[in-house]
């Protein structure tokens, strides 16, 4: 009797100490997201559980299924992707065993100079796009008050402010992911309302038969 | 153990929420008023239990306890796993609406085959036989499981990558320690008879949910050694952990209180 308690010990000792070592973490899913900065899409795929996807093939395609790309998450679960197209980008990422990580960049999200459609664009009407706003602002700041910005200055704030950008996107992807107490306690509460319902409409029906 | 949107092909797909939508019709109509209490506090503890994640390895797993469900509710286990299912889906975007009936037909057919299995095994009044097939089960189990895992240990050790080759190993034998360990306790007679048939009900559970789910991936396309590797070898603890828990449960509630239990009346 003694020793089948100890065996006992052991087996909850041993249950234990699987669920103890595995840090609990809540629902597991799978994670992506993707952030375009110019024509560079960077993304990541991981699980919620805090592990990264490493190695794992991403095809991009177009709306139309028409393949763009391929490309492969390093070590962190990171990925770029340069966009050569103005259309939106549909990444879709096989993780094996039923996790399908697919997630879209739209087209809005990437920069106008990007072909519309055809993979060749004029590259003359693309510098030239891009170079006139620029003058446009240098000589409209230039007349008034205002602190005049080069272009080269101009470039800098604007990748400080992406970046900044994309640390409040994977904030929020994080937040989204968060599986909240109440949630949970919603959830049950749910749950038991609906058998409630049902346990109620079952017992209406039975008794209506008896009388 | 929740396939996600996208992963299946739409037979599969189909063909799982008519499977379910059967299941839950019939399990309805077989359903008495009274136990309904019963199957909403079931569904809760699925709800939360599955919600519960413990990563391990590549992939994470958590409790299902569909062998519970299955041992107290019998076929009722269809509606309250159904409606756990789709709040899940629909609050966590976890497994999917789509994927809902696959989901859970592959949780709640083994509840219900489980069910079947220990029915007469729980309810001791031809107690020889009953641990006569116990020890016969057990021994079926233990040898097909560990097989199992070794047979895809070696097919996983092929391809590569040797982190997670230990993982397998040490999966693997915890689950056969807890096998043994069970099986001790149940010749020590620490161990009810109920409680050792609520053990190889909560371990085989699962064993046939791994076996559905990689079905249904392999169905699909994906190769199905690949998948039943990642499902099967991944539940190996979940085995282990969910036999000692409906074991303790099992015995508990046919101390005190066995009119709970479905597979009893």
């Amino acid at each position: 009797m003694q020793y089948g308690k100890s065996i006992f010990s052991g087996l909850v000792f041993a249950a234990v100490f699987t669920v103890g070592t595995m840090t609990n973490a809540w629902a597991h899913k799978v994670i992506s997201a993707a952030y375009p900065d110019g024509n560079l899409i960077e993304g990541e795929i991981g699980f919620s559980s805090g592990d990264m996807a490493v190695n794992v093939p991403i095809v991009i395609t177009d709306p139309d299924g028409n393949k763009l790309g391929e490309v492969t998450t390093d070590e962190e679960g990171l990925f770029s992707f340069t966009a050569t197209q103005k259309v939106d980008h549909i990444f879709r990422a096989d993780l094996s065993a039923g996790h399908i990580a697919t997630f879209t960049v739209l087209a809005d999200e990437l920069p106008d100079d990007l072909a519309g459609g055809e993979p060749k664009s004029s590259v003359a009407s693309t510098a030239s796009n891009l170079a006139e706003p620029v003058k446009a602002v240098v000589s409209a700041s230039a007349n008034s008050n205002l602190v005049v910005i080069d272009q080269a200055g101009l470039e800098k704030l604007i990748s400080k402010a992406t970046k900044e950008t994309r640390a409040l996107r994977k904030d929020l992807v994080q937040y989204k992911e968060e599986r909240r107490m109440q949630d949970i306690l919603g959830g049950i509460g749910y749950i038991l309302g609906i058998f409630g319902i049902a346990s109620f409409l079952l017992g209406r029906r039975k008794s209506a038969k008896e009388a | 153990m929740h396939i996600v949107d996208g992963a299946l092909s739409n037979p599969v797909l189909i063909g799982g929420g008519v499977l379910a939508a059967a299941g839950v019709a019939y399990s309805l109509k077989k359903l008495e008023p009274e136990d309904l209490p019963r199957v909403g506090v079931l569904s809760a503890v699925f709800f939360v239990v599955s919600l519960i994640h413990v990563p391990l390895g590549f992939s994470s797993v958590h409790l299902i306890l569909n062998g519970l469900l299955g041992i107290i509710l019998g076929w009722a286990a269809f509606p309250a796993l159904a409606v756990a299912l789709l709040l899940q889906a629909i609050f966590f975007g976890f497994g999917g609406l789509t994927v809902l009936g696959v989901n859970a037909v592959n949780i709640a057919f083994p509840a219900v085959m489980v069910f079947y299995l220990c029915r007469w095994g729980l309810s001791a009044e031809r107690y020889k036989l009953a641990k006569l097939a116990a020890d016969g089960l057990f021994a079926v189990f233990f040898i097909v499981s560990v097989w199992a895992g070794f047979a895809l240990f070696e097919a996983y050790q092929v391809e590569g990558a040797t982190w997670r080759v230990s993982v397998n190993g040490i999966s693997l034998a915890l689950f056969a320690m807890v096998m043994i360990g069970g099986y001790v306790l149940y010749r020590r007679g620490i161990l009810s008879v109920a409680g050792f048939w609520g053990f190889l009900g909560g371990s085989l559970s699962i064993f046939f949910t791994a076996i559905m789910v990689a079905i249904s991936l392999a169905l699909s396309g994906d190769e199905f050694a690949k998948a039943a590797e990642f499902v099967i070898v991944a539940h190996f603890p979940v085995m282990a952990v969910e036999g000692i828990l409906t074991a303790a449960t099992i015995q508990l509630i046919t101390k005190v209180k066995p009119e709970l239990i479905h597979a009893v009346r």
